[in-house]
């Protein structure tokens, strides 16, 4: 499992998320917490543009947590 | 691939921040992304050094107004993001000469081009975008 924690806006959390994914293997989990709550939709958008899974989000406090499958035998 | 291309025409930093931004999220879907800049914001291609000179005061004091309004180290981090994952960076030689700067004060990694490498981009490409 890979937690990413940041503030960054939403594209620097994309590259951090696209770097998560090379590094990752298949079935593993990526998490994002972060304040940004476009980030909920723009994640949910970029698995299915890369077909990965989007497992849901959920608050933590101030923070959005976004949960994410990776799904590398496409 | 899906190939985007954006070009900067404006003298807005604010234009670049939204390029950036675009950049970075058409890479994370691991699109082809080119980026032309044809304005004064070419000045934020200039290494550090050589940021500031040859600019006319009004013209300094507005750029630092810019930064200081956009936090442009944000944008500064997107831009060696965007290098990092290889967004490639063209900017026009006319824009350079106005600020005083040649091909050797750039960033690694930037490049010149003119009208013809931005139409034959375009024309090749998915989506174009002009900011």
């Amino acid at each position: 499992m890979k937690v990413i924690e940041s503030d960054d806006v939403c594209p620097v959390i994309l590259v951090k998320v696209l770097r998560a994914f090379r590094d990752a293997k298949d079935g593993e989990e990526i998490i994002v917490k972060t304040k940004w709550e476009a980030a909920v939709q723009e994640l949910r958008k970029w698995c299915n543009e890369t077909r990965n899974e989007y497992l849901g989000w959920s608050r933590e406090g101030e923070k959005f947590v976004i949960k994410m499958k990776v799904v590398k035998n496409k | 691939m899906s190939k985007l291309v954006i070009l900067v025409s404006n003298n807005s930093l604010d234009s670049l921040y939204h390029a950036l931004t675009l950049s970075l999220s058409a890479k994370a879907l691991s699109w082809d992304v080119k980026v032309f800049v044809t304005s004064e914001a070419v000045a934020l291609f200039l290494k550090n050094s050589k940021r500031k000179f040859s600019l006319p005061f009004f013209a300094r004091l507005f750029l630092k107004f810019q930064i200081k309004r956009l936090k442009i180290n944000d944008a500064e981090e997107m831009l060696k993001e965007a290098l990092a994952e290889g967004v490639e960076f063209y900017v026009d030689e006319v824009g350079l000469k106005v600020i005083g700067a040649s091909k050797d004060d750039l960033i690694d990694g930037v490049k010149l081009s003119g009208s013809i490498t931005f139409l034959t981009e375009a024309k090749e490409s998915d989506v174009v975008v002009s900011l």
